[in-house]
Protein backbone atom coordinates (compact mmCIF):
# COMPACT_ATOMS: atom_id res chain seq x y z
CA UNK A 1 0.00 0.00 0.00
CA UNK A 2 1.24 3.44 -0.86
CA UNK A 3 0.76 6.73 0.88
CA UNK A 4 0.16 9.97 -0.86
CA UNK A 5 -0.25 13.17 1.10
CA UNK A 6 -2.00 16.10 -0.42
CA UNK A 7 -1.43 18.40 2.51
CA UNK A 8 1.39 19.13 4.87
CA UNK A 9 4.16 17.42 2.93
CA UNK A 10 3.68 18.68 -0.59
CA UNK A 11 0.34 20.24 -0.39
CA UNK A 12 -2.00 22.96 0.68
CA UNK A 13 -0.76 26.03 2.48
CA UNK A 14 -2.70 27.52 5.36
CA UNK A 15 -4.35 29.90 2.94
CA UNK A 16 -5.56 27.10 0.68
CA UNK A 17 -6.74 25.33 3.76
CA UNK A 18 -8.76 28.40 4.54
CA UNK A 19 -7.26 28.03 7.95
CA UNK A 20 -6.59 31.72 8.31
CA UNK A 21 -9.46 33.37 10.10
CA UNK A 22 -8.54 36.90 9.21
CA UNK A 23 -6.33 39.11 7.10
CA UNK A 24 -4.40 39.84 10.25
CA UNK A 25 -1.68 37.87 11.94
CA UNK A 26 -3.95 37.23 14.91
CA UNK A 27 -6.88 38.72 16.74
CA UNK A 28 -4.76 41.14 18.69
CA UNK A 29 -3.30 42.52 15.47
CA UNK A 30 -6.86 42.96 14.24
CA UNK A 31 -7.71 44.86 17.44
CA UNK A 32 -4.71 47.12 17.00
CA UNK A 33 -5.64 47.61 13.35
CA UNK A 34 -9.12 48.67 14.45
CA UNK A 35 -7.64 51.17 16.90
CA UNK A 36 -5.35 52.63 14.23
CA UNK A 37 -8.23 53.00 11.75
CA UNK A 38 -10.35 54.65 14.42
CA UNK A 39 -7.58 57.12 15.20
CA UNK A 40 -7.36 58.01 11.51
CA UNK A 41 -11.14 58.50 11.27
CA UNK A 42 -11.29 60.57 14.45
CA UNK A 43 -8.37 62.80 13.49
CA UNK A 44 -9.86 63.34 10.03
CA UNK A 45 -13.25 64.28 11.45
CA UNK A 46 -11.84 66.60 14.11
CA UNK A 47 -9.65 68.37 11.53
CA UNK A 48 -12.48 68.72 9.02
CA UNK A 49 -15.08 69.95 11.47
CA UNK A 50 -13.03 72.47 13.41
CA UNK B 1 2.22 50.11 12.00
CA UNK B 2 3.13 47.62 9.35
CA UNK B 3 5.19 45.63 11.82
CA UNK B 4 2.00 44.52 13.58
CA UNK B 5 0.30 43.32 10.47
CA UNK B 6 2.69 42.73 7.59
CA UNK B 7 0.22 40.36 6.00
CA UNK B 8 -2.58 42.87 6.15
CA UNK B 9 -1.36 45.32 3.53
CA UNK B 10 -0.22 42.57 1.23
CA UNK B 11 -3.62 40.97 1.46
CA UNK B 12 -5.67 44.15 1.27
CA UNK B 13 -6.11 44.03 -2.54
CA UNK B 14 -7.66 40.57 -2.26
CA UNK B 15 -10.23 42.05 0.10
CA UNK B 16 -11.31 44.76 -2.29
CA UNK B 17 -14.00 42.90 -4.32
CA UNK B 18 -15.84 41.77 -1.19
CA UNK B 19 -15.44 45.17 0.40
CA UNK B 20 -16.89 46.89 -2.67
CA UNK B 21 -19.88 44.56 -2.67
CA UNK B 22 -20.52 45.27 1.02
CA UNK B 23 -20.23 49.02 0.61
CA UNK B 24 -22.38 49.17 -2.52
CA UNK B 25 -25.04 47.02 -0.83
CA UNK B 26 -25.22 49.31 2.18
CA UNK B 27 -25.31 52.43 0.00
CA UNK B 28 -28.16 51.06 -2.09
CA UNK B 29 -30.06 50.19 1.09
CA UNK B 30 -29.58 53.57 2.76
CA UNK B 31 -29.87 55.83 -0.28
CA UNK B 32 -32.68 54.14 -2.20
CA UNK B 33 -34.40 51.36 -0.29
CA UNK B 34 -34.86 53.11 3.07
CA UNK B 35 -36.47 56.26 1.64
CA UNK B 36 -38.64 54.07 -0.56
CA UNK B 37 -39.80 52.01 2.45
CA UNK B 38 -40.67 55.18 4.34
CA UNK B 39 -43.12 56.33 1.68
CA UNK B 40 -44.40 53.25 -0.02
CA UNK B 41 -47.94 51.95 0.15
CA UNK B 42 -48.65 48.22 -0.08
CA UNK B 43 -52.20 46.83 -0.02
CA UNK B 44 -53.50 50.20 1.09
CA UNK B 45 -51.23 50.26 4.17
CA UNK B 46 -48.87 53.17 4.25
CA UNK B 47 -45.26 52.25 5.05
CA UNK B 48 -46.04 48.65 6.11
CA UNK B 49 -42.40 47.58 5.93
CA UNK B 50 -41.19 50.10 8.47
CA UNK B 51 -44.29 50.27 10.68
CA UNK B 52 -45.38 46.66 10.94
CA UNK B 53 -42.10 44.81 10.36
CA UNK B 54 -39.77 47.47 11.75
CA UNK B 55 -37.35 46.90 8.90
CA UNK B 56 -34.46 49.34 8.70
CA UNK B 57 -31.02 49.46 7.14
CA UNK B 58 -29.49 47.26 9.82
CA UNK B 59 -31.91 44.38 9.39
CA UNK B 60 -31.83 44.82 5.62
CA UNK B 61 -28.03 44.73 5.73
CA UNK B 62 -27.96 41.46 7.64
CA UNK B 63 -30.67 40.01 5.43
CA UNK B 64 -28.74 40.93 2.28
CA UNK B 65 -25.58 39.31 3.71
CA UNK B 66 -27.55 36.15 4.40
CA UNK B 67 -29.17 36.41 0.96
CA UNK B 68 -25.77 36.64 -0.76
CA UNK B 69 -24.39 33.61 0.99
CA UNK B 70 -27.36 31.29 1.01
CA UNK B 71 -29.23 32.18 -2.15
CA UNK B 72 -27.05 34.09 -4.61
CA UNK B 73 -23.87 32.10 -4.01
CA UNK B 74 -25.52 28.82 -3.02
CA UNK B 75 -24.13 28.24 0.46
CA UNK B 76 -20.67 29.79 0.42
CA UNK B 77 -19.05 33.16 -0.10
CA UNK B 78 -16.93 32.85 -3.29
CA UNK B 79 -13.15 32.87 -2.78
CA UNK B 80 -12.90 36.17 -4.56
CA UNK B 81 -15.18 37.90 -2.08
CA UNK B 82 -14.43 36.08 1.14
CA UNK B 83 -11.48 38.21 2.26
CA UNK B 84 -13.62 41.33 2.05
CA UNK B 85 -16.35 39.70 4.09
CA UNK B 86 -13.79 38.71 6.69
CA UNK B 87 -13.02 42.40 7.15
CA UNK B 88 -16.48 42.82 8.68
CA UNK B 89 -15.02 41.93 12.07
CA UNK B 90 -12.53 44.77 11.75
CA UNK B 91 -15.33 47.18 10.87
CA UNK B 92 -17.45 46.20 13.84
CA UNK B 93 -14.46 46.67 16.12
CA UNK B 94 -13.86 50.13 14.66
CA UNK B 95 -17.54 50.89 15.22
CA UNK B 96 -17.39 49.74 18.83
CA UNK B 97 -14.36 51.93 19.53
CA UNK B 98 -16.12 54.92 17.93
CA UNK B 99 -19.11 54.12 20.14
CA UNK B 100 -17.02 55.30 23.07
CA UNK B 101 -17.86 58.82 21.93
CA UNK B 102 -21.47 58.32 23.06
CA UNK B 103 -20.57 58.18 26.73
CA UNK B 104 -19.10 60.28 29.45
CA UNK B 105 -17.53 58.69 32.50
CA UNK B 106 -20.48 59.49 34.75
CA UNK B 107 -22.91 57.96 32.25
CA UNK B 108 -20.88 54.79 31.78
CA UNK B 109 -20.41 54.27 35.51
CA UNK B 110 -24.12 54.67 36.14
CA UNK B 111 -25.03 52.24 33.37
CA UNK B 112 -22.09 50.00 34.15
CA UNK B 113 -23.25 49.20 37.67
CA UNK B 114 -26.69 48.13 36.49
CA UNK B 115 -25.07 46.15 33.71
CA UNK B 116 -22.62 44.38 36.01
CA UNK B 117 -25.37 43.52 38.50
CA UNK B 118 -27.70 42.07 35.85
CA UNK B 119 -24.95 40.32 33.90
CA UNK B 120 -23.31 38.68 36.91
CA UNK B 121 -26.65 37.45 38.22
CA UNK B 122 -27.50 35.98 34.83
CA UNK B 123 -24.05 34.51 34.24
CA UNK B 124 -24.09 32.66 37.55
CA UNK B 125 -27.66 31.44 37.12
CA UNK B 126 -27.11 30.36 33.52
CA UNK B 127 -23.93 28.46 34.34
CA UNK B 128 -25.64 26.66 37.22
CA UNK B 129 -28.63 25.86 35.03
CA UNK B 130 -26.42 24.47 32.27
CA UNK B 131 -24.32 22.38 34.67
CA UNK B 132 -27.47 20.94 36.19
CA UNK B 133 -29.25 20.33 32.89
CA UNK B 134 -26.07 19.01 31.31
CA UNK B 135 -26.11 16.21 33.88
CA UNK B 136 -29.83 15.65 33.38
CA UNK B 137 -29.45 15.48 29.59
CA UNK B 138 -26.43 13.20 29.92
CA UNK B 139 -23.99 15.48 28.10
CA UNK B 140 -20.29 14.93 28.66
CA UNK B 141 -18.32 17.36 30.79
CA UNK B 142 -16.48 19.16 28.00
CA UNK B 143 -19.69 19.75 26.06
CA UNK B 144 -21.38 21.04 29.21
CA UNK B 145 -18.48 23.39 29.88
CA UNK B 146 -18.57 24.84 26.37
CA UNK B 147 -22.34 25.34 26.52
CA UNK B 148 -22.13 26.90 29.99
CA UNK B 149 -19.86 29.65 28.74
CA UNK B 150 -21.49 30.05 25.37
CA UNK B 151 -24.95 30.45 26.85
CA UNK B 152 -23.91 32.67 29.73
CA UNK B 153 -21.36 35.13 28.31
CA UNK B 154 -21.24 35.78 24.62
CA UNK B 155 -22.08 32.92 22.42
CA UNK B 156 -19.67 31.88 19.73
CA UNK B 157 -16.71 33.85 21.09
CA UNK B 158 -17.00 32.20 24.48
CA UNK B 159 -17.45 28.77 22.91
CA UNK B 160 -14.35 29.28 20.80
CA UNK B 161 -12.33 30.57 23.75
CA UNK B 162 -13.38 27.70 26.02
CA UNK B 163 -13.22 24.65 23.74
CA UNK B 164 -9.46 24.00 23.63
CA UNK B 165 -9.15 24.46 27.41
CA UNK B 166 -11.73 21.78 28.12
CA UNK B 167 -10.76 19.38 25.30
CA UNK B 168 -14.09 19.67 23.51
CA UNK B 169 -14.53 17.60 20.35
CA UNK B 170 -14.84 19.54 17.11
CA UNK B 171 -18.21 18.07 16.24
CA UNK B 172 -19.54 18.94 19.70
CA UNK B 173 -18.43 22.55 19.43
CA UNK B 174 -19.96 22.69 15.98
CA UNK B 175 -23.38 21.79 17.33
CA UNK B 176 -23.06 24.21 20.23
CA UNK B 177 -22.17 27.01 17.81
CA UNK B 178 -24.98 26.16 15.41
CA UNK B 179 -27.45 26.19 18.30
CA UNK B 180 -26.26 29.55 19.56
CA UNK B 181 -26.26 31.08 16.11
CA UNK B 182 -29.68 29.74 15.25
CA UNK B 183 -31.16 31.05 18.46
CA UNK B 184 -29.36 34.34 17.96
CA UNK B 185 -30.66 34.84 14.43
CA UNK B 186 -34.17 34.20 15.70
CA UNK B 187 -33.92 36.64 18.62
CA UNK B 188 -32.22 39.23 16.44
CA UNK B 189 -35.31 39.52 14.24
CA UNK B 190 -37.85 38.89 16.99
CA UNK B 191 -36.59 41.32 19.63
CA UNK B 192 -37.14 44.64 17.82
CA UNK B 193 -40.67 43.53 17.06
CA UNK B 194 -41.41 42.53 20.67
CA UNK B 195 -39.75 45.70 21.93
CA UNK B 196 -41.95 47.91 19.79
CA UNK B 197 -45.09 45.96 20.60
CA UNK B 198 -44.47 46.27 24.34
CA UNK B 199 -43.56 49.93 23.96
CA UNK B 200 -40.20 49.49 25.69
CA UNK B 201 -37.97 52.53 26.12
CA UNK B 202 -34.45 52.49 24.71
CA UNK B 203 -33.06 51.89 28.20
CA UNK B 204 -35.42 48.99 28.91
CA UNK B 205 -34.85 47.44 25.52
CA UNK B 206 -31.07 47.79 25.73
CA UNK B 207 -30.97 46.22 29.18
CA UNK B 208 -33.18 43.36 28.05
CA UNK B 209 -31.32 42.35 24.90
CA UNK B 210 -27.92 43.08 26.48
CA UNK B 211 -28.79 40.44 29.06
CA UNK B 212 -30.99 38.09 27.05
CA UNK B 213 -29.31 37.68 23.65
CA UNK B 214 -26.37 35.31 23.54
CA UNK B 215 -24.12 36.61 20.78
CA UNK B 216 -22.74 40.11 21.13
CA UNK B 217 -22.82 40.70 17.39
CA UNK B 218 -26.52 40.01 17.51
CA UNK B 219 -27.01 42.27 20.51
CA UNK B 220 -25.48 45.05 18.46
CA UNK B 221 -27.66 44.26 15.46
CA UNK B 222 -30.93 44.03 17.35
CA UNK B 223 -30.19 47.24 19.27
CA UNK B 224 -29.72 49.09 16.00
CA UNK B 225 -32.72 47.31 14.53
CA UNK B 226 -34.88 48.67 17.37
CA UNK B 227 -33.57 52.20 17.03
CA UNK B 228 -31.12 52.91 14.20
CA UNK B 229 -29.94 56.15 15.80
CA UNK B 230 -26.53 56.35 17.44
CA UNK B 231 -26.51 58.78 20.33
CA UNK B 232 -26.42 58.89 24.12
CA UNK B 233 -29.35 57.01 25.63
CA UNK B 234 -30.25 55.11 22.47
CA UNK B 235 -30.80 51.35 22.59
CA UNK B 236 -27.39 51.00 20.96
CA UNK B 237 -25.62 53.04 23.64
CA UNK B 238 -27.29 51.09 26.45
CA UNK B 239 -26.88 47.62 24.99
CA UNK B 240 -23.25 48.22 24.11
CA UNK B 241 -22.31 48.89 27.75
CA UNK B 242 -23.71 45.45 28.45
CA UNK B 243 -21.71 44.09 25.53
CA UNK B 244 -18.43 45.58 26.68
CA UNK B 245 -18.95 44.23 30.19
CA UNK B 246 -19.60 40.77 28.78
CA UNK B 247 -16.53 40.87 26.57
CA UNK B 248 -14.41 41.75 29.58
CA UNK B 249 -15.95 38.82 31.44
CA UNK B 250 -14.77 36.19 28.89
CA UNK B 251 -11.35 35.41 30.41
CA UNK B 252 -12.85 35.07 33.89
CA UNK B 253 -15.57 32.75 32.65
CA UNK B 254 -13.08 30.63 30.71
CA UNK B 255 -11.00 30.34 33.88
CA UNK B 256 -13.95 29.38 36.07
CA UNK B 257 -15.37 26.76 33.72
CA UNK B 258 -11.94 25.31 32.94
CA UNK B 259 -11.37 25.03 36.68
CA UNK B 260 -14.67 23.18 37.09
CA UNK B 261 -13.82 20.86 34.21
CA UNK B 262 -10.37 19.86 35.43
CA UNK B 263 -11.46 19.64 39.06
CA UNK B 264 -13.80 16.83 38.06
CA UNK B 265 -11.18 14.85 36.14
CA UNK B 266 -8.67 12.35 37.43
CA UNK B 267 -5.41 13.97 38.37
CA UNK B 268 -3.54 11.43 36.28
CA UNK B 269 -5.34 12.52 33.21
CA UNK B 270 -4.47 16.22 33.35
CA UNK B 271 -1.51 17.07 31.18
CA UNK B 272 -0.86 20.47 32.68
CA UNK B 273 -3.18 22.15 30.21
CA UNK B 274 -4.61 24.36 32.89
CA UNK B 275 -3.77 28.02 32.59
CA UNK B 276 -3.57 30.52 35.40
CA UNK B 277 -6.04 33.40 35.51
CA UNK B 278 -3.18 35.81 34.88
CA UNK B 279 -2.06 34.17 31.65
CA UNK B 280 -5.67 33.82 30.49
CA UNK B 281 -6.21 37.55 31.09
CA UNK B 282 -3.13 38.45 29.08
CA UNK B 283 -4.00 36.03 26.32
CA UNK B 284 -7.76 36.45 26.05
CA UNK B 285 -8.28 40.12 26.89
CA UNK B 286 -9.67 41.92 23.86
CA UNK B 287 -7.50 44.96 23.24
CA UNK B 288 -10.13 46.91 21.32
CA UNK B 289 -11.93 47.44 24.63
CA UNK B 290 -8.99 49.64 25.62
CA UNK B 291 -9.64 51.70 22.49
CA UNK B 292 -13.26 52.03 23.54
CA UNK B 293 -12.22 53.22 27.01
CA UNK B 294 -9.79 55.72 25.49
CA UNK B 295 -12.62 57.08 23.38
CA UNK B 296 -14.83 57.48 26.48
CA UNK B 297 -11.96 59.30 28.16
CA UNK B 298 -11.42 61.68 25.24
CA UNK B 299 -15.14 62.41 25.01
CA UNK B 300 -15.41 63.07 28.74
CA UNK B 301 -12.46 65.46 28.50
CA UNK B 302 -14.34 67.35 25.81
CA UNK B 303 -11.91 66.53 23.01
CA UNK B 304 -14.72 66.51 20.46
CA UNK B 305 -16.75 69.39 21.86
CA UNK B 306 -20.20 69.23 23.41
CA UNK B 307 -21.72 65.74 23.62
CA UNK B 308 -25.20 67.21 24.07
CA UNK B 309 -26.31 65.25 27.13
CA UNK B 310 -26.14 67.40 30.25
CA UNK B 311 -25.85 70.87 28.70
CA UNK B 312 -29.01 70.64 26.63
CA UNK B 313 -27.14 72.11 23.64
CA UNK B 314 -27.12 70.21 20.43
CA UNK B 315 -23.97 68.13 20.05
CA UNK B 316 -20.93 69.53 18.26
CA UNK B 317 -20.34 69.02 14.54
CA UNK B 318 -17.48 66.58 15.23
CA UNK B 319 -19.67 64.45 17.51
CA UNK B 320 -22.44 64.39 14.91
CA UNK B 321 -20.04 63.25 12.17
CA UNK B 322 -18.68 60.56 14.45
CA UNK B 323 -22.21 59.23 14.93
CA UNK B 324 -22.96 59.23 11.21
CA UNK B 325 -19.66 57.46 10.51
CA UNK B 326 -20.46 54.90 13.17
CA UNK B 327 -23.84 54.07 11.61
CA UNK B 328 -22.25 53.50 8.22
CA UNK B 329 -19.47 51.36 9.63
CA UNK B 330 -21.89 49.20 11.60
CA UNK B 331 -24.00 48.93 8.47
CA UNK B 332 -21.03 47.62 6.48
CA UNK B 333 -19.93 45.29 9.27
CA UNK B 334 -23.36 43.74 9.65
CA UNK B 335 -23.72 42.99 5.92
CA UNK B 336 -20.49 41.02 6.31
CA UNK B 337 -21.73 39.36 9.47
CA UNK B 338 -24.91 38.26 7.69
CA UNK B 339 -22.66 36.69 5.05
CA UNK B 340 -21.42 34.20 7.64
CA UNK B 341 -24.86 32.93 8.60
CA UNK B 342 -25.27 29.60 6.83
CA UNK B 343 -28.79 28.16 6.72
CA UNK B 344 -27.46 24.69 5.96
CA UNK B 345 -25.41 24.61 9.16
CA UNK B 346 -28.29 25.96 11.24
CA UNK B 347 -30.78 23.50 9.80
CA UNK B 348 -28.61 20.55 10.79
CA UNK B 349 -28.28 21.58 14.43
CA UNK B 350 -29.91 19.05 16.68
CA UNK B 351 -29.59 16.54 19.46
CA UNK B 352 -29.26 17.05 23.18
CA UNK B 353 -27.00 20.14 22.97
CA UNK B 354 -29.60 21.78 20.76
CA UNK B 355 -32.46 21.06 23.15
CA UNK B 356 -30.44 22.23 26.14
CA UNK B 357 -29.28 25.37 24.35
CA UNK B 358 -32.76 26.24 23.24
CA UNK B 359 -34.20 25.65 26.71
CA UNK B 360 -31.59 27.72 28.51
CA UNK B 361 -31.47 30.42 25.83
CA UNK B 362 -35.24 30.86 25.81
CA UNK B 363 -35.44 30.88 29.61
CA UNK B 364 -32.78 33.54 29.80
CA UNK B 365 -34.40 35.63 27.07
CA UNK B 366 -37.83 35.54 28.74
CA UNK B 367 -36.61 36.00 32.33
CA UNK B 368 -34.51 38.98 31.27
CA UNK B 369 -37.60 40.56 29.69
CA UNK B 370 -39.70 39.88 32.81
CA UNK B 371 -37.06 41.42 35.07
CA UNK B 372 -36.83 44.52 32.91
CA UNK B 373 -40.62 44.83 32.94
CA UNK B 374 -40.79 44.30 36.72
CA UNK B 375 -38.11 46.86 37.42
CA UNK B 376 -39.51 49.24 34.86
CA UNK B 377 -39.07 52.33 36.99
CA UNK B 378 -35.31 51.72 37.28
CA UNK B 379 -34.87 51.52 33.52
CA UNK B 380 -36.31 54.73 32.19
CA UNK C 1 -17.03 -5.00 -16.51
CA UNK C 2 -14.73 -3.32 -13.98
CA UNK C 3 -14.77 -0.04 -12.18
CA UNK C 4 -11.20 0.92 -12.99
CA UNK C 5 -10.63 2.83 -9.82
CA UNK C 6 -12.60 2.77 -6.60
CA UNK C 7 -12.65 5.81 -4.33
CA UNK C 8 -13.67 5.35 -0.71
CA UNK C 9 -14.12 8.02 1.97
CA UNK C 10 -12.39 6.94 5.19
CA UNK C 11 -12.59 8.82 8.51
CA UNK C 12 -11.07 6.34 10.92
CA UNK C 13 -14.29 5.99 12.88
CA UNK C 14 -16.87 3.22 13.09
CA UNK C 15 -18.98 5.00 10.47
CA UNK C 16 -16.64 4.35 7.56
CA UNK C 17 -15.87 0.71 8.40
CA UNK C 18 -18.56 -1.02 6.35
CA UNK C 19 -18.00 1.22 3.36
CA UNK C 20 -14.25 0.58 3.53
CA UNK C 21 -14.62 -3.18 3.85
CA UNK C 22 -16.92 -3.27 0.91
CA UNK C 23 -14.62 -1.12 -1.18
CA UNK C 24 -11.70 -3.42 -0.39
CA UNK C 25 -13.82 -6.46 -1.28
CA UNK C 26 -14.80 -4.91 -4.61
CA UNK C 27 -11.25 -3.87 -5.41
CA UNK C 28 -9.87 -7.34 -4.70
CA UNK C 29 -12.55 -9.00 -6.81
CA UNK C 30 -12.28 -6.63 -9.72
CA UNK C 31 -8.56 -6.13 -9.49
CA UNK C 32 -9.26 -2.38 -9.41
CA UNK C 33 -7.21 0.51 -8.07
CA UNK C 34 -8.35 1.50 -4.55
CA UNK C 35 -8.07 5.09 -3.35
CA UNK C 36 -8.88 5.93 0.28
CA UNK C 37 -9.57 9.58 1.05
CA UNK C 38 -9.70 11.66 4.20
CA UNK C 39 -10.72 15.31 3.92
CA UNK C 40 -9.54 17.88 6.44
CA UNK C 41 -12.50 20.25 6.66
CA UNK C 42 -11.39 23.75 5.68
CA UNK C 43 -14.74 25.43 6.30
CA UNK C 44 -14.28 26.02 10.02
CA UNK C 45 -13.07 29.66 9.75
CA UNK C 46 -16.25 30.56 7.89
CA UNK C 47 -18.34 28.62 10.32
CA UNK C 48 -17.13 30.68 13.27
CA UNK C 49 -17.09 33.86 11.19
CA UNK C 50 -19.74 35.47 13.35
CA UNK C 51 -17.36 35.64 16.23
CA UNK C 52 -16.00 39.17 15.97
CA UNK C 53 -14.62 39.99 19.38
CA UNK C 54 -12.27 37.17 20.27
CA UNK C 55 -9.17 38.18 22.08
CA UNK C 56 -5.66 37.42 20.93
CA UNK C 57 -5.25 33.90 19.76
CA UNK C 58 -8.72 32.77 20.80
CA UNK C 59 -10.03 32.28 17.27
CA UNK C 60 -6.80 31.13 15.67
CA UNK C 61 -6.06 29.00 18.71
CA UNK C 62 -9.40 27.32 18.25
CA UNK C 63 -8.81 26.73 14.54
CA UNK C 64 -5.39 25.23 15.25
CA UNK C 65 -6.94 23.06 17.92
CA UNK C 66 -9.61 21.78 15.52
CA UNK C 67 -6.97 21.25 12.84
CA UNK C 68 -4.88 19.13 15.21
CA UNK C 69 -7.92 17.05 16.04
CA UNK C 70 -8.57 16.49 12.35
CA UNK C 71 -4.96 15.53 11.70
CA UNK C 72 -5.20 12.94 14.45
CA UNK C 73 -8.39 11.72 12.83
CA UNK C 74 -6.55 11.55 9.50
CA UNK C 75 -3.94 9.29 11.10
CA UNK C 76 -6.68 7.04 12.45
CA UNK C 77 -8.18 6.91 8.98
CA UNK C 78 -4.79 6.05 7.50
CA UNK C 79 -4.29 3.12 9.84
CA UNK C 80 -7.89 1.98 9.36
CA UNK C 81 -7.26 1.99 5.62
CA UNK C 82 -3.91 0.23 5.68
CA UNK C 83 -5.32 -2.46 7.94
CA UNK C 84 -8.24 -3.12 5.63
CA UNK C 85 -6.19 -2.93 2.43
CA UNK C 86 -3.30 -5.06 3.65
CA UNK C 87 -1.28 -6.63 0.87
CA UNK C 88 -3.09 -4.87 -1.93
CA UNK C 89 -0.99 -3.66 -4.83
CA UNK C 90 -2.89 -0.63 -6.07
CA UNK C 91 -4.11 0.76 -2.76
CA UNK C 92 -3.39 4.42 -2.09
CA UNK C 93 -4.44 6.58 0.83
CA UNK C 94 -4.46 10.35 0.55
CA UNK C 95 -5.40 13.28 2.74
CA UNK C 96 -7.00 16.33 1.17
CA UNK C 97 -8.08 19.70 2.48
CA UNK C 98 -11.25 21.51 1.53
CA UNK C 99 -14.99 21.20 1.80
CA UNK C 100 -15.53 17.41 2.12
CA UNK C 101 -18.44 17.34 -0.31
CA UNK C 102 -16.61 19.35 -2.99
CA UNK C 103 -13.44 17.27 -2.65
CA UNK C 104 -15.37 14.03 -3.07
CA UNK C 105 -17.30 15.45 -6.02
CA UNK C 106 -14.00 16.45 -7.64
CA UNK C 107 -12.65 12.95 -7.05
CA UNK C 108 -15.72 11.41 -8.62
CA UNK C 109 -14.71 12.88 -11.99
CA UNK C 110 -11.90 10.34 -12.37
CA UNK C 111 -13.33 7.51 -10.28
CA UNK C 112 -15.12 4.38 -11.46
CA UNK C 113 -17.23 4.33 -8.32
CA UNK C 114 -17.40 6.38 -5.12
CA UNK C 115 -18.11 4.55 -1.90
CA UNK C 116 -18.93 6.34 1.36
CA UNK C 117 -20.91 6.13 4.54
CA UNK C 118 -23.67 8.69 5.00
CA UNK C 119 -22.09 9.52 8.35
CA UNK C 120 -18.53 9.84 7.09
CA UNK C 121 -16.47 12.85 8.35
CA UNK C 122 -19.02 13.71 10.97
CA UNK C 123 -16.57 12.83 13.77
CA UNK C 124 -14.73 16.10 13.32
CA UNK C 125 -17.07 18.05 11.11
CA UNK C 126 -19.59 20.82 11.03
CA UNK C 127 -23.34 20.18 11.24
CA UNK C 128 -23.91 20.59 7.50
CA UNK C 129 -21.78 17.50 6.80
CA UNK C 130 -24.91 15.59 7.71
CA UNK C 131 -26.17 16.49 4.26
CA UNK C 132 -22.95 15.26 2.63
CA UNK C 133 -24.67 12.22 1.14
CA UNK C 134 -27.47 14.34 -0.30
CA UNK C 135 -24.98 16.69 -1.93
CA UNK C 136 -22.96 13.79 -3.30
CA UNK C 137 -25.98 12.15 -4.86
CA UNK C 138 -26.82 15.44 -6.55
CA UNK C 139 -23.40 16.27 -7.90
CA UNK C 140 -21.23 13.16 -8.15
CA UNK C 141 -20.27 12.32 -11.72
CA UNK C 142 -19.67 8.59 -11.18
CA UNK C 143 -21.70 5.72 -9.71
CA UNK C 144 -22.21 6.22 -5.98
CA UNK C 145 -22.55 3.60 -3.28
CA UNK C 146 -23.79 4.86 0.07
CA UNK C 147 -23.68 3.00 3.35
CA UNK C 148 -25.77 3.93 6.37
Amino acid sequence: MANEDKYGVNGASDAEMGNKASLFKDDRAEDIGAIIITVIIVVAIVLLKK
Amino acid sequence: MSSESPGFFRQLPSALPGLVLIIVTMMVIRIWIEPWMAHTKIFGMSKPLTDAFHLNYILLGIISGMFYRNIVFGGKIPDMLVDGFRLSRLMIKVGIILLGSLYTFSAIIKLGFTAIALISAFVVLTVLMVLWLGKAFGLDRSMTAVLANALSICGVSAAVATSPAVEAKASHVAYAIATILGFGVLTMFLSPYIGHELGLTNMQYGAWIGTGILNTGQVLASALAFDPQAGPGTALAVAEVWNVMRVIAIPFAVFAVTFWYWAGKDAVDSKGNRQSLGSLLVEKFPVFVIGFMAMVFLTSMGAFGDVGVESGHSPSAAIMSLRVTMQWIFGFGLVGLGGFIDFDELRQAGGAPFRLGLLVGATKYIVALLIVLLLKQYFV
Amino acid sequence: MGFGSIVVAVDGAEASKDALDHAVFLARNQDARLLGIFVVDSKWPDFIGNDWQSAKGARQGFLDYIRREQEEQAELARSQFSLAAQGMEGAVFSVHAGDPASVLVAQSASAGILIASKRVFQVSGRPSLRSLAARLSKRASCPLMLFP
